[in-house]
């Protein structure tokens, strides 16, 4: 499975994904109206690298992250995993992908079951994906991660904390030890603590296990502290991909320039803090 | 849907179109099913009713082999299911429901004349309801127009609802015609037979109108848009007539679940006035298992509830069309007033029930060890019935049968509606015609199959009573499947099984359980309407509905062998009222 390893071969890779939305129509015999949210996006990542994915609202952003994540089909292009085709299926045919390839859920506190503890959240995808290995160590580890007491294991989520809950969602993805974390909106609503917790997380994740990283926000200022390489969406394509630091000093395009002045008018420091070479040597905050 | 972890790769154009049709061929389906199992009701009850018509014809006639063979030749009964499943319906085509088992002759004639007369008590009963509705509705209108929307107390409306057509047939009969002596007690032909059934069949679902139009016009007139045209100075009237045509739509089903209801409820006030209707007929020919008459009579009450039904949902459609195409309606705002004593109605009626079934729990039900019609005395409460047989234990003992029963029902229906509730898109057609089929019809359809009987009572409530639940279940489900703990499960690599069983039954059984039980009265009382008519448990049983029935002949000598069962029913209904009000608000 792990065959594909060597350092050449993109983790993850699209080539000329299309997608259209068909809004629905009333009655059954009436046309549809097609509209198209996804043109020829091609994106390729190697492992440990860390993406930016930035557009504003309705740029396609969670249509691409759906295509990518194996939830809906693309309506043309190809993506492939290691050299694997990845396209939805049954879940059992996706569990090798899932154990590569996992999600860190935007609002990542409302994603755990109301009804599981922290240790049967934290262990179902290690047991719904045939995770070979001591799930009470890998589980032990996660929390250790994401700095979270053994203490909490028993703890239902509405005992949580808000910053724990997020920790709690990220560390059930990290205990799969995934090859690529895709992360949607990953500081948003977090306050100034947690979001420095999570960024030194992720900083670590990438230096030390290798894992790569695709992040998604429609606010460009948290690029430059968390990515090397940031692509801009608009209008359902790829309009830039560049190291974040270029793409803050000569954005091409109108739309990247707008982003990069509302980013600089809101987060003004952080913004200017360039893209960290080697991420973990830098302070946080 | 796409949370149910297979999606298909290229979402084809034609499949997605087709699944629009699905709730729609879903209800093709289950109309047909209907007719197709009211077209073999002959073949699935079994009965040979050779011998019977032989004497209706020729009364001095030998039964010998060959005149009955002719006859039963003559009937079609040595067809297969099928074969004369198409011969009953091409006959239906060409105006030929078939040939009485009783009397020989054809049926259609008299099942079309009896459809003339329910049709006008049906009238006549809208017309009520109009009245009642609107004289529920003046005070709302005028507290909203003066904009301080406030629903009425409802408790008008709420003892209206809570009286059974059945029930109030029998109280209005004995106030109005055997105590007043204003009216006639039964017949048919001039407008002073009209009022009491008219009256019987109306107040309830004016009474039920009532409150939900109440509701609505108050929920209209909190919306924003209302103040707005205040402040525009647009009159009153102009005001009132918009919130009223704002609230029409929301409610025309409802409406239409009312209006079909009718159908059910005119049977009972049929029966218990002897009006010459569709309902007393279809009824007379279930007793007597005259099967191709009631299954004309079957036929014909599902045509008038199709019709009823299909024109409340065109009226919605024309009154909402364009802003519905627009997606436009406005969000209505909903406040939940919950009173402190919003438990006291029913824990109080509970008590009362739960003193007469403990009173009554030692005496004997069965044994008619009294003077018949013996009046109430200290050593026997509530009186003696027409056989002698003490009141007060058959009504105690009755409620326990009755609500045995009851618990029965709740219980499969529990079951089927969780199950049910899971495909909530192939169940569309089922739901909506099990919903709007009156449960008196149903008894109707199985007491053709197996004749009246206790189980055969708790089959046709069973039948007709899962749909809430299952509508419940299925509102459940989508909104749990568009939560955020549960959208991620393909991601976490849950299967569909587990997806079922640990995510999705857990959030819904409880909230489905709970409404199941708080329909526990209103099962209740549907069979005892059974009961009533004579399609449930037989005589002897000490049955809610039976005893009421039992003690209408003796209205005039012994009026307590009708009010007390009649006063039982209504504290169940009472019950089955503030609970479900309780449900909608909780």
């Amino acid at each position: 499975m792990h065959g594909l390893a060597s350092g050449e071969a993109p983790l993850l890779c699209a080539t000329g994904l299309y997608k259209h939305l068909h809004s629905p129509s009333l009655a059954f015999w009436r046309a549809r109206t097609a509209r198209t949210i996804l043109r020829d996006i091609n994106l390729s990542i190697q492992p440990g690298e860390r993406i930016g994915l930035a557009g504003v609202s309705g740029a396609g952003k969670t249509t691409l992250l759906n295509l990518l994540l194996a939830l809906k089909g693309a309506d043309a292009g190809t993506i492939t995993c290691q050299g694997r085709a990845v396209r939805p299926a049954s879940v059992r045919a996706l569990r090798w992908y899932r154990r590569q390839v996992q999600y860190i859920p935007q609002d990542p506190a409302s994603s755990l079951d109301p009804r599981m503890s922290v240790r049967d959240l934290i262990r179902e995808p290690l047991v719904r994906l045939n995770v070979v290995d001591n799930h009470t160590r890998r589980i032990d580890e996660a929390l250790d991660r994401v700095g979270l007491d053994q203490t909490l294991l028993r703890a239902r989520p509405a005992a949580l904390s808000g910053g724990q809950a997020q920790r709690v969602a990220i560390a059930r993805a990290v205990a799969l030890r995934p090859r690529l974390l895709l992360a949607d909106e990953p500081l948003s609503g977090l306050d100034l603590p947690v979001r420095a917790r999570v960024m030194q997380l992720f900083d670590d994740m990438s230096c030390l296990d290798g894992t790569a990283f695709l992040i998604i926000s429609h606010d460009l200022s948290v690029m430059p502290r968390l990515c090397e390489r940031t692509l801009i969406l608009h209008d359902g394509a790829i309009i830039e991909d560049r190291p974040t630091t270029a793409l803050f000093e000569t954005p091409k395009h109108d739309h990247t320039r707008a982003l990069v002045r509302a980013a600089y008018q809101d987060h003004a420091i952080t913004a200017m803090v360039p893209a960290p070479a080697a991420p973990s040597l830098y302070p946080v905050l | 849907m796409h949370t149910s972890g297979v999606v298909i790769a290229r979402p084809p154009v034609l499949a997605a179109r087709l699944r629009l049709l699905v709730p729609t061929l879903s209800r093709l389906v289950t109309l047909s099913a209907v007719v197709v199992l009211v077209g073999l009701l002959p073949w699935l009850s079994g009965r040979d009713p050779a011998l019977s018509i032989l004497r209706a014809r020729a009364g001095d006639q030998n039964p010998t082999p060959e005149a009955l063979a002719a006859i039963r030749t003559q009937l079609g009964l040595d067809m297969g299911p099928w074969e004369k499943l198409g011969h009953w319906l091409w006959g239906l085509v060409h105006g030929d429901a078939g040939i009485s088992w009783i009397s020989g002759g054809p049926v259609l004639p008299g099942m079309l004349s009896a459809t003339g007369v329910s049709l006008m008590l049906m009238l006549g009963a809208l017309l009520v309801a109009l009245l009642t509705t609107v004289a529920l509705c003046v005070s709302v209108v005028r507290r909203g127009l003066i904009g301080e929307p406030v629903p009425t107390s409802g408790a008008v409306g709420a003892t209206l609802t809570a009286l059974p057509e059945f029930l109030l047939a029998a109280v209005l009969l004995v106030v109005f015609a055997a105590g007043l002596n204003w009216l006639p007690p039964y017949g048919w032909g001039e407008w002073r037979h009209m009022v009491l059934p008219s009256l019987a069949l109306g107040l309830p679902a004016g009474g039920l109108l009532g409150r939900l139009f109440s509701d609505g016009l108050t929920a209209s007139f909190s919306e924003r848009w209302v103040a707005t045209w205040h402040v525009a100075g647009f009159g009153r009237r102009r005001i009132a007539l918009a919130v009223l045509k704002r609230t029409m739509p929301s409610l025309m089903p409802q409406v239409g679940l009312v209006v079909v209801g009718l159908t059910g409820g005119a049977i009972a006030v049929e029966q218990v006035f002897s009006i010459p209707g569709l309902g007393r007929a279809t009824l007379g020919a279930a007793s007597a298992q005259d099967l191709p008459a009631l299954q004309t009579g079957i036929l014909l009450l599902l045509a008038i509830a199709v019709v009823l039904g299909g024109a409340a949902g065109l009226v919605r459609t024309l009154m909402l069309g364009r802003t519905l195409r627009a997606g436009a309606i406005p969000v209505t705002r909903h406040e939940s007033h919950r009173g402190r004593w919003q438990w006291l109605v029913p824990a109080v009626v509970a008590l009362a029930l739960v003193i007469i079934i403990v009173a009554g729990m030692g005496r004997d039900p069965l044994t008619s060890s009294y003077l018949r019609l013996q009046t109430p005395s200290l050593a026997l409460p509530l009186g003696a019935d027409g056989t002698g047989r003490d009141i007060l234990a058959r009504v105690s003992h009755g409620a326990l049968s009755t609500m045995g029963m009851a618990l029965v029902v709740v219980t499969i229906t529990f079951v089927l509606g969780l199950l049910i509730g899971l495909a909530p898109r192939l169940a569309a057609g089922p739901i909506e015609v099990t919903n709007a089929a009156p449960p008196v019809i149903a008894g109707l359809i199985v007491a053709g199959v197996m004749g009246p009987s206790t189980s055969g009572a708790i089959i046709a409530v069973t039948l007709v009573s899962w749909a809430p639940l299952a509508a419940h279940t299925a509102a459940l489900v989508s909104e749990v499947q568009g939560q955020a703990h549960v959208r991620i499960t393909p991601m976490l690599g849950v299967g569909r099984l587990r997806l079922l069983t640990r995510y999705v039954l857990p959030a819904v059984i409880g909230p489905v359980f709970r409404h199941a039980m708080l329909r526990l009265p209103g099962i209740a009382l549907a069979l005892a309407a059974l009961g009533f008519l004579g399609l449930g448990p037989r005589p002897p049983a000490p049955e809610w509905g039976l005893l009421l029935a039992e003690g209408i002949p003796y209205l005039e000598r012994a009026p307590w062998a009708v009010l007390v069962p009649a006063l039982a029913l209504v504290l169940m209904s009472i019950l089955a009222v503030s609970l479900s009000s309780l449900w909608r608000r909780g």
